[in-house]
Protein backbone atom coordinates (compact mmCIF):
# COMPACT_ATOMS: atom_id res chain seq x y z
CA UNK A 1 0.00 0.00 0.00
CA UNK A 2 1.65 3.20 -1.05
CA UNK A 3 0.72 6.04 1.18
CA UNK A 4 1.01 9.74 0.61
CA UNK A 5 4.09 11.38 1.96
CA UNK A 6 3.22 14.84 0.75
CA UNK A 7 0.10 16.57 -0.50
CA UNK A 8 0.06 20.11 -1.82
CA UNK A 9 -3.32 21.68 -2.44
CA UNK A 10 -3.85 24.85 -4.48
CA UNK A 11 -0.80 26.65 -3.23
CA UNK A 12 -0.15 30.25 -4.27
CA UNK A 13 2.52 32.70 -3.31
CA UNK A 14 3.40 36.21 -4.46
CA UNK A 15 6.35 38.45 -3.80
CA UNK A 16 4.88 41.91 -4.10
CA UNK A 17 3.17 41.89 -7.50
CA UNK A 18 5.22 38.99 -8.82
CA UNK A 19 3.26 35.78 -8.73
CA UNK A 20 5.81 33.11 -7.91
CA UNK A 21 3.40 30.23 -7.52
CA UNK A 22 -0.12 29.92 -8.81
CA UNK A 23 -2.58 27.28 -7.64
CA UNK A 24 0.02 24.53 -7.48
CA UNK A 25 -1.03 21.05 -6.44
CA UNK A 26 1.01 17.88 -6.17
CA UNK A 27 0.87 14.46 -4.54
CA UNK A 28 3.95 12.49 -3.68
CA UNK A 29 3.84 8.84 -2.66
CA UNK A 30 6.34 7.00 -0.54
CA UNK A 31 9.39 6.04 -2.54
CA UNK A 32 8.73 8.41 -5.43
CA UNK A 33 11.65 10.32 -6.84
CA UNK A 34 10.01 13.49 -8.05
CA UNK A 35 11.82 15.91 -10.29
CA UNK A 36 10.54 19.45 -10.20
CA UNK A 37 11.54 20.96 -13.49
CA UNK A 38 11.38 24.50 -14.62
CA UNK A 39 13.44 27.37 -15.92
CA UNK A 40 15.08 29.81 -13.51
CA UNK A 41 12.49 31.75 -11.56
CA UNK A 42 9.68 29.31 -12.28
CA UNK A 43 8.84 28.79 -8.62
CA UNK A 44 10.74 25.60 -7.80
CA UNK A 45 12.57 27.01 -4.80
CA UNK A 46 9.41 28.79 -3.65
CA UNK A 47 7.58 25.45 -3.42
CA UNK A 48 10.40 23.80 -1.51
CA UNK A 49 10.78 26.84 0.75
CA UNK A 50 7.10 26.67 1.67
CA UNK A 51 7.31 22.93 2.35
CA UNK A 52 10.14 23.65 4.80
CA UNK A 53 8.39 26.55 6.58
CA UNK A 54 11.00 29.00 5.32
CA UNK A 55 8.34 30.77 3.28
CA UNK A 56 4.67 31.25 4.05
CA UNK A 57 2.14 30.62 1.26
CA UNK A 58 -0.57 33.21 0.53
CA UNK A 59 -3.11 30.49 -0.13
CA UNK A 60 -3.39 26.73 -0.13
CA UNK A 61 -2.15 24.09 2.24
CA UNK A 62 0.19 21.17 2.39
CA UNK A 63 0.35 18.01 4.44
CA UNK A 64 3.46 16.08 5.39
CA UNK A 65 2.85 12.40 6.15
CA UNK A 66 -0.89 13.05 6.05
CA UNK A 67 -0.81 15.62 8.83
CA UNK A 68 -0.75 19.36 9.22
CA UNK A 69 2.91 20.29 9.06
CA UNK A 70 4.68 20.80 12.39
CA UNK A 71 8.34 21.32 13.14
CA UNK A 72 8.83 17.70 14.16
CA UNK A 73 7.70 16.48 10.74
CA UNK A 74 10.69 18.34 9.31
CA UNK A 75 12.98 16.24 11.48
CA UNK A 76 12.21 13.33 9.13
CA UNK A 77 13.23 15.43 6.11
CA UNK A 78 16.73 16.14 4.93
CA UNK A 79 16.84 19.34 2.92
CA UNK A 80 19.18 21.43 0.84
CA UNK A 81 17.73 24.72 -0.27
CA UNK A 82 19.35 26.83 -2.99
CA UNK A 83 22.72 27.34 -1.29
CA UNK A 84 24.46 25.70 1.61
CA UNK A 85 23.78 27.48 4.91
CA UNK A 86 26.30 26.92 7.66
CA UNK A 87 28.14 28.75 10.42
CA UNK A 88 31.28 29.99 8.65
CA UNK A 89 33.54 29.87 11.71
CA UNK A 90 32.65 26.28 12.62
CA UNK A 91 34.12 23.11 11.13
CA UNK A 92 32.08 20.63 9.12
CA UNK A 93 31.79 18.32 12.12
CA UNK A 94 30.64 21.10 14.46
CA UNK A 95 28.12 22.34 11.94
CA UNK A 96 26.72 18.85 11.54
CA UNK A 97 26.53 18.44 15.32
CA UNK A 98 24.14 21.40 15.38
CA UNK A 99 22.09 19.76 12.62
CA UNK A 100 22.00 16.47 14.54
CA UNK A 101 21.06 18.21 17.80
CA UNK A 102 18.17 20.03 16.15
CA UNK A 103 16.96 16.79 14.61
CA UNK A 104 17.37 15.09 17.97
CA UNK A 105 19.60 12.29 16.64
CA UNK A 106 22.98 11.07 17.83
CA UNK A 107 26.26 12.34 16.44
CA UNK A 108 27.26 8.86 15.33
CA UNK A 109 26.26 9.26 11.70
CA UNK A 110 28.34 12.43 11.19
CA UNK A 111 31.57 10.67 10.23
CA UNK A 112 29.68 8.35 7.92
CA UNK A 113 27.86 11.07 5.98
CA UNK A 114 31.07 13.08 5.66
CA UNK A 115 32.74 10.03 4.21
CA UNK A 116 29.84 9.51 1.80
CA UNK A 117 30.43 12.93 0.26
CA UNK A 118 34.22 12.64 0.43
CA UNK A 119 34.89 15.30 3.03
CA UNK A 120 36.59 13.17 5.67
CA UNK A 121 40.01 14.77 5.08
CA UNK A 122 38.67 18.25 5.67
CA UNK A 123 36.10 17.51 8.35
CA UNK A 124 37.82 19.66 10.95
CA UNK A 125 38.46 22.65 8.69
CA UNK A 126 36.34 25.71 9.13
CA UNK A 127 33.42 25.97 6.74
CA UNK A 128 34.57 29.33 5.41
CA UNK A 129 37.76 27.74 4.08
CA UNK A 130 35.75 25.36 1.86
CA UNK A 131 35.49 25.69 -1.90
CA UNK A 132 32.03 26.08 -3.43
CA UNK A 133 31.90 22.40 -4.36
CA UNK A 134 32.89 21.32 -0.86
CA UNK A 135 30.22 23.55 0.66
CA UNK A 136 27.66 21.98 -1.63
CA UNK A 137 28.82 18.49 -0.68
CA UNK A 138 28.64 19.34 3.02
CA UNK A 139 25.07 20.52 2.45
CA UNK A 140 24.27 17.18 0.85
CA UNK A 141 25.91 15.41 3.80
CA UNK A 142 23.73 17.43 6.19
CA UNK A 143 20.59 16.17 4.45
CA UNK A 144 21.59 12.60 5.24
CA UNK A 145 21.89 13.11 9.01
CA UNK A 146 19.43 10.98 10.95
CA UNK A 147 18.36 8.74 8.05
CA UNK A 148 15.57 10.97 6.71
CA UNK A 149 12.42 9.51 5.15
CA UNK A 150 12.34 12.33 2.63
CA UNK A 151 15.11 14.18 0.84
CA UNK A 152 14.53 17.62 -0.58
CA UNK A 153 17.29 18.73 -2.90
CA UNK A 154 17.25 22.07 -4.66
CA UNK A 155 19.79 22.05 -7.50
CA UNK A 156 22.09 19.69 -5.59
CA UNK A 157 24.68 19.50 -8.36
CA UNK A 158 25.07 23.27 -8.64
CA UNK A 159 28.71 24.27 -8.84
CA UNK A 160 30.03 20.72 -8.68
CA UNK A 161 32.70 19.15 -10.85
CA UNK A 162 31.71 16.13 -13.01
CA UNK A 163 33.08 13.66 -10.46
CA UNK A 164 31.04 15.18 -7.65
CA UNK A 165 27.96 15.35 -9.88
CA UNK A 166 28.25 11.62 -10.52
CA UNK A 167 28.72 11.08 -6.78
CA UNK A 168 25.57 13.02 -5.88
CA UNK A 169 23.53 11.26 -8.57
CA UNK A 170 24.63 7.84 -7.39
CA UNK A 171 23.83 8.88 -3.87
CA UNK A 172 20.28 9.91 -4.82
CA UNK A 173 19.81 6.65 -6.73
CA UNK A 174 21.12 4.81 -3.65
CA UNK A 175 18.76 6.39 -1.15
CA UNK A 176 15.87 6.04 -3.59
CA UNK A 177 16.53 2.31 -3.75
CA UNK A 178 16.23 2.21 0.02
CA UNK A 179 12.72 3.62 -0.28
CA UNK A 180 13.50 7.21 0.61
CA UNK A 181 11.20 9.68 -1.08
CA UNK A 182 13.08 12.36 -3.00
CA UNK A 183 12.05 15.78 -4.25
CA UNK A 184 14.61 17.12 -6.65
CA UNK A 185 14.35 20.58 -8.11
CA UNK A 186 16.48 21.09 -11.15
CA UNK A 187 16.76 22.81 -14.44
CA UNK A 188 19.04 20.09 -15.71
CA UNK A 189 16.69 17.93 -17.71
CA UNK A 190 18.84 14.93 -18.31
CA UNK A 191 19.54 14.82 -14.59
CA UNK A 192 15.83 14.44 -13.91
CA UNK A 193 15.40 12.00 -16.77
CA UNK A 194 18.18 9.85 -15.35
CA UNK A 195 17.14 9.62 -11.72
CA UNK A 196 13.48 10.52 -11.32
CA UNK A 197 10.41 8.33 -11.39
CA UNK A 198 8.04 11.28 -11.51
CA UNK A 199 8.22 14.77 -12.84
CA UNK A 200 6.37 18.03 -12.31
CA UNK A 201 6.98 20.74 -14.83
CA UNK A 202 6.59 24.35 -13.81
CA UNK A 203 6.67 27.64 -15.58
CA UNK A 204 6.00 31.04 -14.08
CA UNK A 205 4.54 29.41 -11.00
CA UNK A 206 2.04 27.30 -12.93
CA UNK A 207 2.17 23.52 -13.08
CA UNK A 208 2.25 22.47 -16.73
CA UNK A 209 2.46 18.76 -16.27
CA UNK A 210 2.83 16.24 -13.50
CA UNK A 211 3.17 12.49 -13.83
CA UNK A 212 5.50 9.58 -14.24
CA UNK A 213 8.61 10.22 -16.25
CA UNK A 214 7.81 7.34 -18.65
CA UNK A 215 4.35 8.76 -19.24
CA UNK A 216 5.87 12.06 -20.11
CA UNK A 217 8.38 10.43 -22.39
CA UNK A 218 5.78 8.13 -23.92
CA UNK A 219 3.43 10.95 -24.53
CA UNK A 220 6.34 12.28 -26.46
CA UNK A 221 6.03 9.23 -28.72
CA UNK A 222 4.01 11.13 -31.16
CA UNK A 223 3.38 9.95 -34.69
CA UNK A 224 1.69 11.84 -37.47
CA UNK A 225 0.08 9.91 -40.30
CA UNK A 226 -1.97 10.57 -43.41
CA UNK A 227 -3.92 8.40 -45.80
CA UNK A 228 -6.43 8.96 -48.55
CA UNK A 229 -9.36 7.88 -46.38
CA UNK A 230 -8.81 9.88 -43.21
CA UNK A 231 -12.03 8.70 -41.56
CA UNK A 232 -11.21 5.07 -42.10
CA UNK A 233 -7.73 5.76 -40.83
CA UNK A 234 -9.10 7.31 -37.68
CA UNK A 235 -11.48 4.39 -37.11
CA UNK A 236 -8.73 1.80 -37.46
CA UNK A 237 -6.27 3.75 -35.36
CA UNK A 238 -8.67 4.09 -32.45
CA UNK A 239 -8.93 0.28 -32.33
CA UNK A 240 -5.21 -0.41 -32.18
CA UNK A 241 -3.84 -1.63 -28.87
CA UNK A 242 -0.55 0.27 -28.88
CA UNK A 243 -2.20 3.63 -29.46
CA UNK A 244 -3.34 5.48 -26.41
CA UNK A 245 -4.85 8.44 -28.12
CA UNK A 246 -5.52 9.65 -31.62
CA UNK A 247 -6.85 12.93 -32.83
CA UNK A 248 -7.20 14.80 -36.09
CA UNK A 249 -5.13 17.90 -36.35
CA UNK A 250 -5.77 19.83 -39.53
CA UNK A 251 -5.04 17.32 -42.27
CA UNK A 252 -2.99 14.81 -40.26
CA UNK A 253 -3.90 12.21 -37.71
CA UNK A 254 -1.80 12.47 -34.56
CA UNK A 255 -1.17 9.26 -32.64
CA UNK A 256 0.09 9.00 -29.09
CA UNK A 257 1.78 5.65 -28.57
CA UNK A 258 1.65 3.69 -25.35
CA UNK A 259 5.00 2.10 -26.04
CA UNK A 260 7.91 2.49 -28.32
CA UNK A 261 6.79 1.07 -31.66
CA UNK A 262 8.95 1.24 -34.75
CA UNK A 263 7.50 3.27 -37.66
CA UNK A 264 7.77 0.17 -39.87
CA UNK A 265 5.55 -1.71 -37.41
CA UNK A 266 2.97 1.05 -37.51
CA UNK A 267 2.98 1.06 -41.28
CA UNK A 268 2.62 -2.72 -41.32
CA UNK A 269 -0.32 -2.66 -38.89
CA UNK A 270 -2.27 -0.28 -41.09
CA UNK A 271 -1.35 -2.13 -44.27
CA UNK A 272 -2.62 -5.36 -42.79
CA UNK A 273 -5.97 -3.63 -42.34
CA UNK A 274 -5.98 -2.44 -45.92
CA UNK A 275 -4.94 1.12 -45.35
CA UNK A 276 -1.82 2.46 -47.01
CA UNK A 277 -0.22 5.45 -45.40
CA UNK A 278 0.72 8.34 -47.63
CA UNK A 279 2.65 10.09 -44.88
CA UNK A 280 4.27 9.00 -41.62
CA UNK A 281 6.38 11.08 -39.32
CA UNK A 282 7.58 9.70 -36.02
CA UNK A 283 9.81 11.26 -33.42
CA UNK A 284 10.80 10.05 -30.02
CA UNK A 285 11.55 13.08 -27.98
CA UNK A 286 13.69 13.53 -24.97
CA UNK A 287 12.37 15.14 -21.85
CA UNK A 288 14.21 18.19 -23.00
CA UNK A 289 12.30 18.63 -26.25
CA UNK A 290 9.04 17.83 -24.46
CA UNK A 291 9.86 20.38 -21.82
CA UNK A 292 10.74 23.06 -24.33
CA UNK A 293 7.51 22.35 -26.22
CA UNK A 294 5.49 22.67 -23.04
CA UNK A 295 7.07 26.00 -22.27
CA UNK A 296 6.25 27.27 -25.73
CA UNK A 297 2.56 26.51 -25.39
CA UNK B 1 14.68 24.70 26.94
CA UNK B 2 17.96 23.04 27.93
CA UNK B 3 18.20 21.49 24.50
CA UNK B 4 17.84 24.91 22.88
CA UNK B 5 20.50 26.32 25.13
CA UNK B 6 22.82 23.45 24.27
CA UNK B 7 22.34 24.06 20.54
CA UNK B 8 22.94 27.78 20.96
CA UNK B 9 26.09 27.18 23.00
CA UNK B 10 27.43 25.09 20.12
CA UNK B 11 27.04 28.15 17.93
CA UNK B 12 29.04 30.50 20.17
CA UNK B 13 31.52 28.23 21.89
CA UNK B 14 33.99 28.24 19.00
CA UNK B 15 33.30 31.74 17.77
CA UNK B 16 36.31 33.96 18.33
CA UNK B 17 34.21 37.06 17.76
CA UNK B 18 31.87 36.05 20.56
CA UNK B 19 34.61 35.55 23.13
CA UNK B 20 36.46 38.71 22.14
CA UNK B 21 33.30 40.80 22.40
CA UNK B 22 32.38 39.22 25.72
CA UNK B 23 35.89 39.75 27.09
CA UNK B 24 35.87 43.39 26.04
CA UNK B 25 32.50 43.91 27.68
CA UNK B 26 33.70 42.20 30.85
CA UNK B 27 36.89 44.27 30.90
CA UNK B 28 34.98 47.51 30.40
CA UNK B 29 32.55 46.68 33.21
CA UNK B 30 35.33 45.79 35.65
CA UNK B 31 37.35 48.82 34.64
CA UNK B 32 34.31 51.04 35.18
CA UNK B 33 33.50 49.50 38.54
CA UNK B 34 37.00 49.45 39.94
CA UNK B 35 38.20 52.69 38.42
CA UNK B 36 35.34 55.02 39.14
CA UNK B 37 36.23 55.91 42.69
CA UNK B 38 39.66 57.10 41.76
CA UNK B 39 38.09 59.16 39.01
CA UNK B 40 35.42 60.68 41.24
CA UNK B 41 37.85 61.48 44.03
CA UNK B 42 40.25 63.05 41.57
CA UNK B 43 37.45 65.23 40.28
CA UNK B 44 36.46 66.16 43.81
CA UNK B 45 40.01 67.06 44.70
CA UNK B 46 40.11 69.46 41.80
CA UNK B 47 36.78 70.87 42.84
CA UNK B 48 38.08 71.22 46.40
CA UNK B 49 40.96 73.33 45.26
CA UNK B 50 38.66 75.90 43.75
CA UNK B 51 35.92 75.70 46.32
CA UNK B 52 35.76 77.44 49.67
CA UNK B 53 33.81 74.56 51.17
CA UNK B 54 35.93 71.48 51.68
CA UNK B 55 34.59 68.16 50.51
CA UNK B 56 35.89 65.01 52.12
CA UNK B 57 37.14 62.16 50.00
CA UNK B 58 34.63 59.38 50.41
CA UNK B 59 34.11 55.87 49.26
CA UNK B 60 31.32 55.09 46.89
CA UNK B 61 32.10 51.43 47.43
CA UNK B 62 30.85 51.04 50.97
CA UNK B 63 27.95 48.70 51.68
CA UNK B 64 25.10 49.19 51.02
CA UNK B 65 25.58 52.10 48.59
CA UNK B 66 27.92 50.11 46.38
CA UNK B 67 25.00 48.27 44.77
CA UNK B 68 23.26 51.43 43.70
CA UNK B 69 26.45 53.14 42.53
CA UNK B 70 27.71 50.22 40.47
CA UNK B 71 24.29 49.41 39.02
CA UNK B 72 23.96 52.99 37.87
CA UNK B 73 27.40 52.90 36.26
CA UNK B 74 26.96 49.51 34.63
CA UNK B 75 23.81 50.80 32.94
CA UNK B 76 25.93 52.95 30.66
CA UNK B 77 27.54 49.87 29.16
CA UNK B 78 24.34 48.07 28.24
CA UNK B 79 24.68 49.39 24.69
CA UNK B 80 27.76 47.19 24.36
CA UNK B 81 25.84 44.12 25.41
CA UNK B 82 23.16 45.02 22.87
CA UNK B 83 25.92 45.09 20.26
CA UNK B 84 26.82 41.46 20.99
CA UNK B 85 23.14 40.50 20.82
CA UNK B 86 22.58 42.29 17.51
CA UNK B 87 25.74 40.90 15.97
CA UNK B 88 24.80 37.31 16.68
CA UNK B 89 21.11 37.53 15.89
CA UNK B 90 21.67 39.28 12.56
CA UNK B 91 24.46 36.85 11.65
CA UNK B 92 21.86 34.06 11.70
CA UNK B 93 20.12 35.97 8.93
CA UNK B 94 23.18 37.04 6.93
CA UNK B 95 24.55 33.48 6.98
CA UNK B 96 21.01 32.19 6.40
CA UNK B 97 21.62 29.71 9.19
CA UNK B 98 18.16 30.49 10.57
CA UNK B 99 16.86 28.74 7.44
CA UNK B 100 19.09 25.76 8.09
CA UNK B 101 17.83 25.60 11.72
CA UNK B 102 14.16 25.76 10.69
CA UNK B 103 14.61 23.31 7.81
CA UNK B 104 16.16 20.79 10.16
CA UNK B 105 13.10 20.82 12.34
CA UNK B 106 13.46 23.64 14.82
CA UNK B 107 10.18 25.49 15.13
CA UNK B 108 10.16 29.22 14.52
CA UNK B 109 9.08 29.78 18.11
CA UNK B 110 11.94 27.66 19.41
CA UNK B 111 14.38 29.68 17.38
CA UNK B 112 13.09 32.93 18.86
CA UNK B 113 13.10 31.34 22.30
CA UNK B 114 16.73 30.30 21.85
CA UNK B 115 17.67 33.92 21.13
CA UNK B 116 15.68 35.06 24.16
CA UNK B 117 17.68 32.61 26.24
CA UNK B 118 20.83 34.10 24.75
CA UNK B 119 19.75 37.58 25.87
CA UNK B 120 18.83 36.19 29.27
CA UNK B 121 22.18 34.44 29.75
CA UNK B 122 24.12 37.57 28.77
CA UNK B 123 22.03 39.68 31.17
CA UNK B 124 22.63 37.20 33.98
CA UNK B 125 26.35 37.30 33.18
CA UNK B 126 26.33 41.09 33.39
CA UNK B 127 24.43 41.04 36.69
CA UNK B 128 26.88 38.48 38.08
CA UNK B 129 29.83 40.73 37.22
CA UNK B 130 28.04 43.48 39.13
CA UNK B 131 27.39 41.15 42.06
CA UNK B 132 31.00 39.98 42.35
CA UNK B 133 32.49 43.42 41.79
CA UNK B 134 30.13 44.94 44.34
CA UNK B 135 30.91 42.18 46.81
CA UNK B 136 34.68 42.54 46.50
CA UNK B 137 34.63 46.33 46.55
CA UNK B 138 32.18 46.45 49.43
CA UNK B 139 34.30 44.06 51.47
CA UNK B 140 37.37 46.19 50.91
CA UNK B 141 35.75 49.54 51.64
CA UNK B 142 33.35 48.95 54.47
CA UNK B 143 34.52 49.38 58.05
CA UNK B 144 32.02 47.24 59.85
CA UNK B 145 30.42 44.61 57.68
CA UNK B 146 27.16 43.09 58.77
CA UNK B 147 24.88 40.82 56.79
CA UNK B 148 21.99 43.30 56.89
CA UNK B 149 24.19 46.14 55.77
CA UNK B 150 25.40 44.06 52.87
CA UNK B 151 21.96 42.93 51.79
CA UNK B 152 20.45 46.37 52.08
CA UNK B 153 19.74 47.85 48.68
CA UNK B 154 20.82 44.65 46.93
CA UNK B 155 17.52 45.01 45.08
CA UNK B 156 19.52 47.22 42.74
CA UNK B 157 21.13 44.07 41.33
CA UNK B 158 17.70 42.81 40.27
CA UNK B 159 16.85 46.25 38.88
CA UNK B 160 20.12 46.22 36.96
CA UNK B 161 19.33 42.82 35.50
CA UNK B 162 15.91 44.07 34.42
CA UNK B 163 17.41 47.17 32.84
CA UNK B 164 19.98 45.21 30.83
CA UNK B 165 17.53 42.47 29.90
CA UNK B 166 14.85 44.89 28.69
CA UNK B 167 17.40 46.70 26.60
CA UNK B 168 18.68 43.37 25.26
CA UNK B 169 15.15 42.37 24.26
CA UNK B 170 14.70 45.71 22.52
CA UNK B 171 17.93 45.06 20.57
CA UNK B 172 16.66 41.58 19.78
CA UNK B 173 13.46 43.02 18.31
CA UNK B 174 15.49 45.36 16.11
CA UNK B 175 17.73 42.49 15.03
CA UNK B 176 14.75 40.35 14.04
CA UNK B 177 13.13 43.24 12.20
CA UNK B 178 16.12 44.65 10.35
CA UNK B 179 18.21 41.45 9.99
CA UNK B 180 21.32 43.33 8.88
CA UNK B 181 24.13 43.88 11.39
CA UNK B 182 25.30 47.42 10.62
CA UNK B 183 21.83 48.74 9.88
CA UNK B 184 20.33 47.35 13.08
CA UNK B 185 23.23 48.52 15.25
CA UNK B 186 22.90 51.95 13.63
CA UNK B 187 19.15 52.00 14.22
CA UNK B 188 19.61 51.12 17.89
CA UNK B 189 22.27 53.78 18.37
CA UNK B 190 20.19 56.44 16.62
CA UNK B 191 17.15 55.59 18.71
CA UNK B 192 19.11 55.38 21.95
CA UNK B 193 21.24 58.50 21.57
CA UNK B 194 19.17 60.74 19.30
CA UNK B 195 15.56 59.81 18.59
CA UNK B 196 14.32 59.05 22.09
CA UNK B 197 16.03 62.00 23.79
CA UNK B 198 14.34 64.30 21.25
CA UNK B 199 10.94 62.66 21.60
CA UNK B 200 11.33 62.72 25.35
CA UNK B 201 12.11 66.43 25.28
CA UNK B 202 9.00 67.19 23.26
CA UNK B 203 6.60 65.06 25.29
CA UNK B 204 5.45 66.13 28.73
CA UNK B 205 7.37 64.51 31.59
CA UNK B 206 4.45 62.29 32.73
CA UNK B 207 4.34 60.69 29.27
CA UNK B 208 8.05 60.71 28.48
CA UNK B 209 8.87 58.64 31.54
CA UNK B 210 7.12 55.72 29.86
CA UNK B 211 9.36 55.73 26.78
CA UNK B 212 11.39 52.51 26.78
CA UNK B 213 14.94 53.82 27.19
CA UNK B 214 13.71 56.47 29.63
CA UNK B 215 11.92 53.83 31.69
CA UNK B 216 15.00 51.60 31.72
CA UNK B 217 17.12 54.54 32.86
CA UNK B 218 14.61 55.53 35.53
CA UNK B 219 14.89 52.11 37.12
CA UNK B 220 18.15 53.14 38.70
CA UNK B 221 18.25 56.83 39.51
CA UNK B 222 21.46 58.83 39.85
CA UNK B 223 23.06 57.85 43.16
CA UNK B 224 23.15 60.50 45.85
CA UNK B 225 26.59 61.59 46.78
CA UNK B 226 27.78 64.01 49.35
CA UNK B 227 28.27 66.38 46.46
CA UNK B 228 24.66 66.12 45.33
CA UNK B 229 23.35 66.50 48.82
CA UNK B 230 25.43 69.60 49.27
CA UNK B 231 23.69 71.12 46.31
CA UNK B 232 20.41 70.13 47.80
CA UNK B 233 19.58 67.64 45.04
CA UNK B 234 18.09 64.46 46.30
CA UNK B 235 17.71 61.52 43.94
CA UNK B 236 15.66 58.46 44.54
CA UNK B 237 17.71 55.84 46.34
CA UNK B 238 15.27 53.00 45.84
CA UNK B 239 13.77 51.20 42.87
CA UNK B 240 10.23 52.23 42.14
CA UNK B 241 7.78 49.47 41.38
CA UNK B 242 6.24 51.54 38.63
CA UNK B 243 9.48 51.68 36.62
CA UNK B 244 9.97 47.97 37.18
CA UNK B 245 6.52 47.20 35.84
CA UNK B 246 7.06 49.48 32.83
CA UNK B 247 10.23 47.57 31.93
CA UNK B 248 8.61 44.17 32.38
CA UNK B 249 5.70 45.26 30.19
CA UNK B 250 8.09 46.49 27.49
CA UNK B 251 10.00 43.20 27.58
CA UNK B 252 6.80 41.21 27.18
CA UNK B 253 5.51 43.45 24.38
CA UNK B 254 8.80 43.29 22.46
CA UNK B 255 8.96 39.51 22.77
CA UNK B 256 5.32 39.05 21.75
CA UNK B 257 5.92 41.31 18.75
CA UNK B 258 8.76 39.09 17.53
CA UNK B 259 6.64 35.96 17.94
CA UNK B 260 3.69 37.56 16.16
CA UNK B 261 5.70 38.96 13.24
CA UNK B 262 7.45 35.65 12.67
CA UNK B 263 4.23 33.67 12.46
CA UNK B 264 3.73 34.96 8.93
CA UNK B 265 7.08 36.29 7.80
CA UNK B 266 9.29 34.67 5.16
CA UNK B 267 12.77 33.81 6.36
Amino acid sequence: MDHLVLEIHHMSKSYGHIRALNDFSLEVHKGDVVGILGPNGSGKTTILGILLDILKPDAGEYLWFGKEPVSSSRKKIGALLEQPLFYPYLSAVKNLKIVADIKGVSHESIDKVLETVGLTDRKNSKYKTYSLGMKQRLAVAATLIGNPEVLILDEPTNGLDPKSIALIRNLIADVARKGVTVLLASHLLDEVQKICSHVAILDKGVSLHAGRVEEVLNSALRVEIKAEDMEGLYKEASEMAFISECRLEEDVLVLMLKEDVEPAEINKSFASRGIYLSYLSAGKRSLESYFLDLLKE
Amino acid sequence: MLKLLKIDIRKYLYSKVFWVMLAVYFALLVLFFFGVEKFVNEALKNANDSSPVSMPAFSIYAFPYVWHNLAFLGGFLKIFLALIILYFITSEFTNNTIRQNIMNGMSRNSFILSKLLFVMVLSVFSALVLLFSGFVLGMLHTEEITWTLMMQKSGFIAAYFLEVFTFGVMAMLLGFLIRKPTLSIGALAVYYYIAEPIISAILPEQVAQYLPVEAMGNLIDIPNTALMKMFGVNFRDYVSLQDGITCVVYSIVFIMLIFLIYRRKDL
